[in-house]
């Protein structure tokens, strides 16, 4: 801030340059997801997600009937993501999985806001 | 009496922003007291040049990067001078290179100012905000003014063309090149019709030029055939030299052994600065 200088009303506002204006954008969004997260842990918003689709859908099926073929594809990537086992290894850890890989590996900013919004939640529940 | 020019051209990688900062350390290096605008673009690189980056990144960072070219856009500018008194506001805008001259760089906040002046309805105030900023504030305390602007026709370059009415334009010998300089002629009748104001193409820069080869000279030909009166005296040697020195946040003034090429791109800007001069004050 520019201590010295006066500042009309009306400029106050777009002082900030356009990478405060990004800082702010992630501020907001990392309250929203945290805000999600006490409404999911709350009941108030359910925490399970559906989607369509036919190809994913089918490589689901087949991964049901090859049940190897599954529980190497949650090994991968548990491995890559770091994770425990923490999980019985079935088609929804690995979708939960393949979607944290996605996340982390094409918008990690993503990822950093989701860990933000979960310190900020220990933050303000302590 | 103040020279302005404008460098231009509405194409990227012509050398814009290496001509604004040689020719106006060529103007200083002629006794002339000079600034130079940035509004080419949020990567700052007149800043750059001068090995300013830093020093202005750390007063983004600080949040002490107010006011900043932005704000000569805004409809407030004048209140906000009001308020502080003009040598404040001054001092906050301008940056001291070492070479000489003063600069206002760019800034991030001119991303958003062609959104908002879009809004604005009334011709010459979308156009002529920077031209009413420098005709109050910079025109008598200076020598010369260069406008670096962006390879793009939009609301802020058109800002600078107003603010400047001469136009430089540095151009490789090319065939594509001598269409978009063309192109550029014609915008510039275009914009003296539409809009009511003296612009003119004043000087044609030959950039990167390799002397010696047919091709060149060709082109060097047809470009005096149809540019003769907007030429620049001397073409600007290619010469790495330019490039090392960018890197280094300097001119090829401040090399201590230039190459042959650079001592023959520094001629060159030198020779161009005496030229503009003329052309620009015997207009007046």
């Amino acid at each position: 801030m520019s201590d010295d200088i006066q500042v009309p009303d009306s400029m106050k506002d777009d002082r900030g340059s356009s990478l405060d204006e990004e800082a702010k954008a992630t501020e907001h969004f990392v309250d929203d997801l945290a805000e999600a997260m006490g409404r999911i842990e709350s009941g108030d918003v359910s925490k399970t997600i559906a989607f369509r689709d036919e190809r994913t859908a089918a490589l689901f099926q087949a991964l049901k009937q090859n049940p190897e073929r599954l529980q190497s594809t949650v090994e991968t990537l548990r491995s890559e993501l770091g994770s425990d086992k923490d999980s019985k290894g079935d088609r929804s850890e690995l979708l939960r999985l393949l979607v944290r890989y996605s996340i982390q590996d094409v918008t990690p900013e993503l990822a950093e806001a989701e860990k933000r919004a979960r310190v900020q939640r220990v933050e303000n529940d302590y | 009496m103040t020279i302005r020019a404008a460098v231009f051209l509405d194409k990227g990688g012509t050398g814009k922003t290496t001509t604004t900062a040689h020719l106006g350390r060529a103007l200083t290096e002629l006794g002339h007291e000079g600034i130079l605008i940035d509004l080419a673009g949020k990567q700052s690189d007149l800043a750059k040049q001068f090995g300013l980056y830093e020093p202005q990144q750390k007063a983004i960072e600080n949040d002490e990067d107010f006011p900043n070219l932005s704000s000569v856009f805004d409809d407030d500018f004048g209140k906000l001078v009001k308020m502080n008194g003009a040598d404040a506001i001054l001092d906050r805008l301008i940056y001291e290179t070492n070479e000489g001259m003063d600069l206002i760089p760019a800034h991030p906040g001119l991303d958003s100012v062609d959104g908002e002046l879009n809004n604005v309805e009334d011709r010459e105030d979308r156009y002529g905000r920077l031209k009413a900023f420098v005709d109050e504030y910079l025109e008598g305390r200076y020598d010369f003014i260069l406008i670096d602007l962006p390879g793009l026709s939009r609301i802020v370059p058109y800002n600078g063309v107003w603010a400047a009415e001469n136009i430089i334009a540095p151009v490789e010998m090319g065939s594509y090149e001598f269409g978009q300089l063309k192109q550029l002629a014609e915008d510039i009748d275009k914009y003296r019709s539409n809009w009511d104001i003296d612009a003119e193409l004043t000087m044609v820069i030959p950039n990167k030029f390799e002397r010696g080869t047919t091709l060149a000279d060709d082109y060097m030909n047809r470009y005096q055939e149809e540019f003769n009166g907007a030429m620049a005296p001397n073409p600007v040697a290619k010469s790495q030299d330019i490039r090392n020195a960018t890197e280094a946040g300097k001119t090829i003034f401040e090399l201590e052994e230039p190459s042959a090429t650079a001592s023959r791109a520094k001629e060159a800007y030198l020779a161009n600065a005496r030229e503009l001069v003329d052309r620009i004050g015997g207009k007046r």
